[in-house]
């Protein structure tokens, strides 16, 4: 029995375990259920006291030791294996990014005006695109037959295809304006609001001028609202939109809506050309008449301005109609803004 | 509108060596509502270009056309120059670019054309005789420029430019607002920039040489008269005033160079001495008149009158007009001369023959130039200022100056006899009442009464402050009658604004105080639909509304269609019923440009016809729609993605996704089902609760052909308004307890016939199940030999969960078994084997 132990002693040690085959064979020489280690305890079990005690201890430290050359083996060729890649493990190979989405650079810009009016208090309102003459003209104190309605060439839409609702056609919406009378018609004062949306003007396709475009517009009406307010409320805007160091300048201008009425430039360098940004202006007293509300009493300010132009600025387009073309290699670029913020 | 500098400083006259440098005066035009759009100078012309005398002329020996021209071009100087026009001859003053002029054109390369000494087909020639367009004058090329009205033999050898009064100026394009006729003249801007610079200003004009004989024969309550050599009737309300004057005798050719360079460099074209004295007045100070050949009258009545009928009429640009009926008409007798305030007729048209000139001067109800100019689509300088108000008692002296004018130009004698027929109610300004407080109230800040009053009076308001009852801010302010757009108080506080400077306006130091509104939730709502489809991967487009008809019609019933009345162009007519249409032009356009790969998403409004009550007007209706759509690879050429191309599944499930924010915690994803078209297998009807939001629709093999895209394309259309409508429904979000305990999933396998739906097997599941039913899923479908034909075979796992315990296995399996049941019972289906 000693002799057996001192043989498997030696093969044991001598045992070289450098591959998957030699290591299988080996677990099942020693270590598996048939084994030789099985087999030797076996054998074990039936000796006699004496000798029992001679060969026991032996035999059990063989058999660790066997145990142990095995895990190391398994161990160390398992760590190979893991060295060794395949093609398909190969880093480097080149992968498309997941599909990040996109927001249109006009909701880009759109959505960091509307966050920079409601940090200012405004809130946001919505009316349809589809507008009726009142709406649109009338009560924005655009006299029928005025050539102050020439300023926006109008698309005209027939409100019923039967005789009967020719004389009351509807127009699409040539500014969000009909916006701040729905609002006053809805709401009495005080009111503080932004209104974004689509509009539309009959003009010829350009680089610089398209048949649709959006708009920010912005209305308060209270107590005591000045034109020093207003210019202190679009220079605030100006500084969070385009930096703290523009320089803006305020001119006189004309809108029917508004009396008296401005514009208002920008520039980021003394030297750089101005950029017209804005027309506003404080709330003629006829449109406030128009909607019931005592222009003695209220007064008020409105401004609008132009998305797709602020946008062109910002992000460096020379043709406003790439905005509405949605290339997807252009619109791809704007996967770099974290959407909306 | 172009203004001269020049001309602006002649009109400020003894002030104008105060007016600041062309940068502020632009700066200052700007600023007070002028806005200067460009400045530019008129191109110098060099000293070197000198008056020189056509001696002799000889043809050239070498060249049929050409003449070899002996040219005096100093006292005692003769050059030799060859000259191609037809028009020189020996006896004539002449402009002469003498070697080393640089003129103001470009020669072929582009660069400025320089004069050399040069050999042209073996004769040297010392210079060029110049026609009007080589030194930038005018576009004439007919002929070299003769000026022997001009100079005379003393001149020659001096500078053209020096010897001619050719000056250089500085032309301003200001780009007006349709509020401000008066500003359309050079008097007017004149007047607003001295106001701004706190100027004095007298407004005389500088070239009156005569005074001229008057002698007023129609007062204001004559309805005609037939004094002097026409009679005329003014039945019209809709021309409150003409007043005519008569120049006999006149000799028409060319204005003076000085006249027709100040005409160029306006961008006007020159005519003839007579036409360009109305375009003169009519820069100078805004009045549009007209010149008539009298000669051409013929019934000695000149009536302003409209036609109950159609009138076809050819005006001066030689192109027949149909005028509709109610046109007003200038007419000799009944025989129309004249579109009133727009054009004249090419039969009264001043002509090289004419002798005897009617100049009228008149004042028409701006709404019915605008009406005619419309109609006609036929704008001019006379009913742009006409439709937006001219001056109406600047009549006689516009007439006064028009004359003058052609008397100096054109020679003749002028009649002293002055038609005058006014009517002049309503017509005089009427005064405001004005409080200065206003100014403060609107403005924000306090500008002294004295100041504002100064500001009007240096606009030409008439201040009366005795009105007021002790108090110094109250007054009666008059405007001058070629304000018209002064009427109120609140125009009177702009005049005083903007003449102060709103850049001065200090910053408010008490914030006006604001509560914050809230804000709507449709805002947020909507960007959140956005987001959620930003999520997915999808990409945003922004489409047009306005697309084609036909496409339009072929995607909804055409009388759903609303159409816009005037297009921009057949490719923008109608309004979009659904965003299906924009979104897949622009895979078709993506596609076409090599970009196969596209998932995309748009949010925005549609339009159609209703017979209902329509969203914001009656019969129209106005929703925001929700389009999503896939197409080509979902990942182009990657070696580990397997499926190369889209199925509907993964629209679905993307769907499903962006319908739990669209729809809110009230519909969970198992209250969402999908009913197929009866008469379009590929497009199926969304339902939440049983009610419609969308349509899913798979491209069919023509469509897509139609579009040029050749892989499986898949979108879905989604009516926003309506989800949001369910979203509002909703309850705040709250954390609930999820359980603690271990689900049990339970799998099996059914055989079903062919066409029993998916969908259906799945409500039978979910609707036997209990509420330990946590969740379905189909994780194998099977079409096949291993099974009977013409049915499919549908693997589901159950998941079973209970927040209270750890369920047991046999606690799952009666479930089961009641589900089977149901299955058997309800759709045949049979657990396979």
């Amino acid at each position: 029995m000693k002799q057996k132990v001192d043989d498997a002693r030696d093969k044991i040690v001598d045992a070289v375990l450098d591959s998957e085959e030699a290591l299988e064979s080996f677990r099942l020489t020693y270590l598996s259920r048939n084994g030789l280690f099985s087999t030797l305890f076996e054998e074990f079990k039936a000796l006699p006291g004496p000798e029992k005690k001679e060969v026991g201890k032996p035999l059990n430290v063989l058999k660790v030791q066997a145990e142990q050359k095995y895990a190391e083996a398994k161990e160390r060729l398992e760590d190979a294996k893991e060295a060794e890649r395949t093609a398909t493990d190969d880093i480097t190979l080149p992968v498309e990014p997941s599909l990040l989405g996109s927001m249109h650079p006009l909701t880009l810009v759109r959505h960091e005006m509307t966050q920079l009016f409601m940090r200012m208090g405004f809130t946001v309102a919505d009316g349809p695109e589809i507008e009726d003459d009142f709406h649109n003209f009338t009560a924005l104190n655009f006299p029928a037959d005025h050539p102050a309605r020439d300023m926006q060439d109008t698309f005209f839409v027939r409100k019923g295809e039967d005789e009967d609702h020719r004389s009351d056609d509807l127009v699409l919406r040539t500014h969000t304006s009909p916006v701040q009378i729905r609002l006053m018609k809805d709401k009495k004062p005080p009111i503080r609001a932004i209104m974004p949306g689509r509009v539309f003007r009959n003009e010829a396709v350009t680089y610089k001028s398209y048949f649709q475009f959006s708009q920010v517009e912005g209305l308060v009406v209270d107590t005591s609202i000045t034109m020093a307010d207003l210019i202190h409320t679009l220079v605030t805007f100006a500084k969070m939109m385009y930096g703290d160091h523009i320089e803006y300048r305020v001119r006189s201008s004309y809108f029917p809506f508004t009396e008296p009425s401005i514009e208002m430039d920008v520039r980021t360098t003394s030297d750089a050309p101005w950029m017209e940004i804005l027309g506003a202006g404080m709330v003629d007293p006829n449109v406030l008449r128009a909607v019931d509300v005592d222009p003695d009493t209220y007064s008020g300010f409105a401004f609008g301005m132009g998305i797709d132009r602020i946008c062109m600025l910002k992000y460096g387009f020379s043709d406003i109609r790439t905005l509405y073309e949605n290339d997807l290699r252009m619109l791809s670029q704007f996967e770099h803004i974290g959407g909306v913020r | 509108m172009n203004v001269s500098l020049n001309w602006i400083k002649e009109l400020v006259g003894e002030h104008a060596s105060s007016l600041p440098d062309v940068d502020v005066i632009a700066d200052t035009l700007t600023r007070i509502g002028h806005e200067v759009e460009e400045i530019r100078q008129t191109s110098p012309l060099p000293d070197t270009v000198i008056i020189g005398e056509v001696l002799e002329t000889e043809k050239h020996p070498d060249a049929d056309r050409l003449k070899v021209c002996k040219v005096r071009i100093s006292k005692d100087e003769i050059s030799t120059i060859i000259c191609g026009a037809p028009n020189v001859a020996a006896g004539q003053f002449v402009p002469v670019a003498t070697p080393g002029s640089v003129l103001p054109i470009k020669d072929k390369e582009g660069k400025p054309l320089s004069i050399k000494t040069s050999k042209i087909r073996g004769i040297e020639s010392n210079g060029m005789i110049c026609a009007m367009d080589e030194l930038a004058l005018g576009e004439d090329h007919d002929g070299i420029m003769v000026l022997n009205d001009e100079v005379s033999s003393s001149d020659v050898g001096r500078p053209f430019s020096e010897a001619c009064s050719i000056v250089a100026d500085t032309i301003l394009e200001v780009s007006l607002t349709p509020n401000r006729p008066d500003a359309a003249s050079h008097r007017g801007v004149a007047r607003d920039l001295c106001a701004a610079l706190g100027l004095p200003t007298q407004w005389s004009f500088p070239s009156s040489n005569s005074s001229l004989p008057d002698n007023l024969w129609a007062s204001n309550n004559t309805q005609s008269s037939n004094k002097g050599h026409v009679k005329i009737s003014l039945p019209d309300e809709q021309c409150p005033r003409y007043v005519a004057r008569w120049v006999h005798g006149v000799t028409i050719g060319p204005s003076p160079l000085h006249v027709r360079q100040r005409l160029e460099s306006l961008g006007l074209r020159s005519v003839n001495n007579v036409v360009d004295a109305t375009n003169w007045v009519l820069h100078e100070m805004g009045h549009p008149t007209h010149a008539f050949d009298a000669g051409s009258f013929s019934s000695g009545t000149l009536t302003v009158q409209r036609f109950d009928k159609e009138v076809d009429f050819i005006t001066l640009d030689h192109i027949e007009r149909s005028c509709p009926a109610g046109t007003l008409f200038i007419c000799d007798g009944d025989k129309p001369v004249a579109i009133a305030g727009v054009m004249g007729g090419l039969d009264s048209e001043v002509s090289d023959e004419t002798t005897d000139i009617l100049l009228e001067s008149a004042f028409f109800a701006p709404s019915s130039i605008r009406k005619t100019s419309k109609t006609l689509g036929l704008q001019t300088d006379a009913s742009y200022r006409y439709e937006r108000g001219a001056d109406p008692l600047a009549c006689l002296e516009a007439a006064q100056r028009v004359v003058e004018l052609i008397h100096d130009w054109a020679g003749g004698e002028v009649s002293g006899e002055i038609a005058d027929v006014f009517h002049s109610d309503g017509l005089e300004p009427s005064a405001i009442p004005f409080d200065c407080s206003l100014t403060t109230r609107i403005l924000g800040h306090e500008i002294e009464s004295t100041a504002q009053f100064e500001a009007l009076k240096s606009l030409g308001c008439n201040v009366d402050e005795s009105s007021s009852n002790n108090s110094s801010t109250i007054a009666s302010v008059t405007p001058p009658s070629f304000r018209p757009d002064l009427s109120r108080p609140i125009d009177l506080v702009e005049e005083v604004g903007r003449l102060w400077d709103y850049n001065r306006l200090p910053e408010p130091t008490v914030q006006q105080a604001f509560v914050p509104q809230p804000i709507p939730a449709r805002e947020s709502y909507l960007m959140g639909c956005a987001s959620a489809c930003m999520r997915l991967g999808y990409r945003e487009i922004q489409s047009n509304s306005l697309i084609p008809k036909d496409e339009a019609h072929q995607a909804i019933e055409p009388s759903k269609v609303i159409h816009t009345l005037n297009p921009v162009s057949t490719e923008a007519t109608s309004l979009r019923p659904t965003l299906a249409i924009g979104g897949l032009a622009v895979f078709q356009r993506n596609r076409n440009r090599g970009v196969h790969a596209a998932r995309c998403f748009e949010i925005g409004h549609v339009y159609r016809r209703t017979d209902g009550q329509g969203t914001w007007h009656q019969g129209i209706d106005e929703r925001t729609h929700l389009w999503m759509g896939v197409t080509g690879p979902i990942h182009e050429g990657d070696w580990a993605i397997s499926e190369k191309s889209y199925r509907f599944d993964h629209l679905k499930r993307d769907l499903l996704s962006v319908l739990k924010v669209a729809l809110g915690s009230t519909v969970d994803t198992q209250n969402i089902t999908f009913v197929t078209n009866t008469s379009n297998p590929l497009q199926s009807d969304i339902q939440a609760h049983g009610q419609s939001i969308g349509t899913f629709t798979e491209l069919g093999r023509k469509e897509r052909k139609a579009l040029d895209l050749d892989s499986p394309t898949f979108m879905v259309e989604v009516d926003l308004d309506r989800c949001f409508d369910v979203w509002t429904q909703a309850e705040p979000t709250r954390a609930k307890e999820v359980s603690k305990y271990p689900s049990i999933d339970y799998d099996f396998a059914l055989v079903v016939a062919s066409d029993v739906a998916a969908g259906t097997l799945e409500a039978i599941i979910r609707d036997t199940g209990s509420e330990r039913l946590h969740r379905i899923q189909c994780f194998d479908v099977y079409e096949g030999d291993q099974i009977a034909k013409n049915t499919k075979s549908l693997a589901f796992r159950c998941t079973f969960l209970d927040s209270t315990k750890t369920l047991t296995f046999n606690e799952v399996e009666d479930e089961i078994k009641l589900i089977l049941n149901s299955l058997k019972d309800k759709a045949s289906a049979e657990l396979r084997t």
